[in-house]
């Protein structure tokens, strides 16, 4: 068992809501594209509502995980060089067009200067993000850990996924979720505290991993919904949902799928939520 | 209980300066580089900035052998170049560390892997087809769905454990190495292969290119008439486990991976802090981990791109971090293997590692006049510095302000 982490804050930011930017963020945020946006909204609003703790810039550590990164701003720069030619094409899109500026954004404007780490891959983004997250908090690399997930819309997967028979999975939100990891004495009552976390992926099939065909969320919870999970971004959704009627009942959520399977340990700090 | 030293037991690497550990070792000594203008079997261009390509068949006679062990579902006929480059490094990585597939497949092995231009859908044609209004065939789609580096490793090999890959730019290969370094002193595997691997592509080139970061002629790292940075290609895996465990197995370590520190600018998208902020504490970090001070290191591979923004960054921070008294060898091996992004930092930890190994390092290929901007100067083309301890450093900087640096003890 590892040692214990709570989370003590959470936040999603959408652009299907017109979640506004804070103005604060505005400017610097000017040429950064949606997926940037969305996770630097996500990360900031999270950190507004953990704990307040005096910690230095270099104890914050920042763990972004993304299935897709920023796959339409590579799009948008290869227009520029397939319409406009070699020598022309955009040099602000292809500097964006990498998949850690998100974390690059989050730790400029939020001024946070620990490690920032970016994970890709398609299974479980957010998970491989936490997991390392608590790695990183585990050898006191960190004291505080910032997760986010994004995911951006694309068309060109929109369109493969219609191909594929299942445009009902989408990819069409631009999204992005955080949440705080803090040691365990900084959980707020209600709050849950992380024990365990398994991740097992095996080879399957490629277009599962796009479709998310048969992939399913269950949990021990009372409270928290069970059923099929249908974008990259479901499963830290719901997460948000973590509660236990008893605190310090220890509980494990399970996501079964084709392409692996979690499980997911953890109990409700002391307290009523 | 106590955990013993992560060992390094096996290396693997491919670059522009040949297929394996012993070429490229006799390359960087004697100074035999290829740099040449984008080879047409790689993509055509008219651009002028030459690269630093990787033998246009990627496989080598190892990666191929392994290949065709694993007899696994992996659909070989769609790996990547990247991929390829790869599976070369691992299959030379696993052969030196005499690690066999048996062997591998009773162990939680995990897998960490840095790479930038490897976890991106780059098919042109496709996009081109797509956005025309066609329907293309959606192979490519699958292609870059099995692509994901660590997945395409763990299925090739049929091995299970940790998985990831670490898209940090150009400092992904050392954040990998950091990363796997973490699993292996807490448990989370029995060992583990990390590293870094990309290939050279047309939409990087003409990124760098837009970014007017490349140089038209061969790149001069620290050089006071350095232009840019030249790409490259490639790919540096570390066999890495406990060495109770490797000793346990009758294996001598080539080395160990001592430190790791890593840490944000929090300054710019993509040009570094002027004086190196984020790599100065990431340095203090890894060493702090390893429990040593600067005195122990005898030489630090740096980034050296030879882009005028990073070497005056790490030239500051370098300068603030070598006392005085403090001899320590500086140099960059990106003017013999090109930038090679997310490969890098494993390709420049195993060089720190083969240097310290032979007790001396050679000279930055391309640094021949010293710049009076820079506070600190490398060890120039053509001069060979002998090493008096086998502790190095190697570090790597990224944009999104990233910055990591690893800890190297060769054993002699």
């Amino acid at each position: 068992m590892r040692q214990e982490v709570a989370v003590t804050a959470m936040s999603v930011s959408t652009n299907k809501d017109n979640e506004p930017v804070p103005a604060s963020l505005k400017r610097t945020l000017r040429r950064a594209d949606g997926l940037t946006t969305q996770a630097v909204v996500a990360t900031a609003q999270a950190l507004a509502k953990a704990p307040s703790r005096e910690l230095a810039p270099v104890e914050v550590g920042i763990f972004v995980g993304t299935a897709f990164g920023p796959l339409e701003i590579n799009f948008r720069f290869l227009d520029t060089l397939l319409d406009d030619g070699e020598g022309q094409a955009s040099p602000t899109l292809f500097s964006h067009s990498v998949h850690n500026m998100a974390a690059g954004y989050i730790s400029r404007l939020l001024d946070l200067r620990g490690p920032a780490l970016t994970m890709t891959t398609f299974a479980w983004p957010f998970l491989t993000a936490l997991d390392t997250a608590w790695q990183f908090m585990a050898q006191k690399k960190v004291r505080r850990a910032l997760v986010t997930a994004v995911e951006a819309k694309s068309a060109v997967l929109e369109d493969a996924l219609r191909r594929l028979g299942a445009s009902d999975h989408s990819t069409s939100v631009e999204e992005a979720v955080a949440c705080v990891l803090d040691p365990v004495e900084w959980a707020p009552p209600g709050y849950p505290v992380l024990q365990d976390l398994k991740i097992n992926e095996v080879p399957c099939a490629p277009q599962i991993l796009l479709t998310r065909k048969g992939e399913r969320w269950a949990s021990q919870s009372s409270q928290c919904p069970t059923g099929p999970l249908d974008h990259a971004l479901a499963i830290i959704k719901a997460l948000t949902h973590l509660r236990s009627k008893n605190a310090d009942d220890v509980l494990t959520s399970n996501i079964t799928s084709l392409f692996g399977d979690v499980r997911l340990t953890w109990r409700t700090n002391e307290g009523k939520p | 209980m106590t955990k013993s030293r992560v060992a390094i037991t096996g290396i693997g690497c491919v670059s522009a300066l040949g297929m394996e550990q012993h070429t490229i070792w006799k390359n960087l000594r004697e100074r035999i580089i290829s740099c040449t203008p984008v080879p047409d079997w790689l993509f055509h261009t008219e651009l002028p900035y030459p690269v630093f390509a990787a033998p246009q068949e990627p496989l080598s006679e190892a990666g191929r052998d392994l290949l065709e062990d694993t007899l696994s579902d992996f659909p070989t006929g769609v790996m990547s170049r990247t991929l390829n480059l790869a599976v070369s490094a691992v299959a030379e990585a696993l052969n030196q560390a005499r690690i066999d597939l048996q062997y591998l497949r009773r162990k939680k092995v995990g897998i960490a892997m840095g790479t930038t231009v490897g976890c991106t859908f780059n098919n042109e044609d496709y996009y081109e087809q797509w956005r025309r209004g066609m329907k293309p065939d959606l192979a490519p789609i699958f292609h870059y769905l099995s692509g994901n580096l660590a997945q395409a490793l763990h299925g090739i090999l049929s091995t299970q454990g940790p998985s990831a890959v670490v898209t940090n730019a150009c400092a992904s290969g050392t954040d990998a190495i950091g990363l796997a370094k973490g699993w292996i002193a807490s448990g989370a595997c029995d060992l583990a292969v990390a590293g870094g691997a990309d290939e050279l592509s047309r939409i990087a080139y003409n990124g760098f290119a837009g970014l007017q970061l490349s140089d038209t002629e061969q790149c001069r790292p620290f050089d006071r008439h350095r232009k840019g940075l030249n790409l490259g290609e490639g790919a540096g895996l570390l066999v890495l486990e406990e060495e109770n465990q490797a000793l346990e197995r009758g294996i001598t370590p080539l080395g160990w991976v001592r430190g790791y520190g890593s840490a944000s600018d929090a300054w710019h998208p993509t040009a570094p802090h002027p004086e190196g902020r984020g790599l100065k504490y990431a340095f203090g970090q890894a060493l702090a981990d390893a429990g040593l001070s600067i005195q122990d290191v005898a030489m630090i591979n740096a980034h050296g791109t030879g882009t005028k923004a990073n070497d005056l960054a790490e030239a500051n921070a370098l300068s603030d971090l070598l006392p005085k008294s403090c001899h320590v060898a500086v140099v960059s091996t990106k003017g013999m293997t090109g930038h090679t992004l997310g490969a890098a930092g494993a390709l420049e930890a195993i060089n720190t590692l083969l240097a310290l190994r032979q007790g001396v390092t050679p000279g930055t290929y391309g640094y021949q006049s010293s710049d009076p901007q820079l506070p600190v100067n490398p060890i120039p083309q053509g001069i060979s510095a002998p090493l008096p301890t086998r502790i190095g450093m190697s570090q790597s900087l990224a944009f999104g302000g990233g910055n990591a640096a690893l800890v190297i003890e060769a054993r002699p």
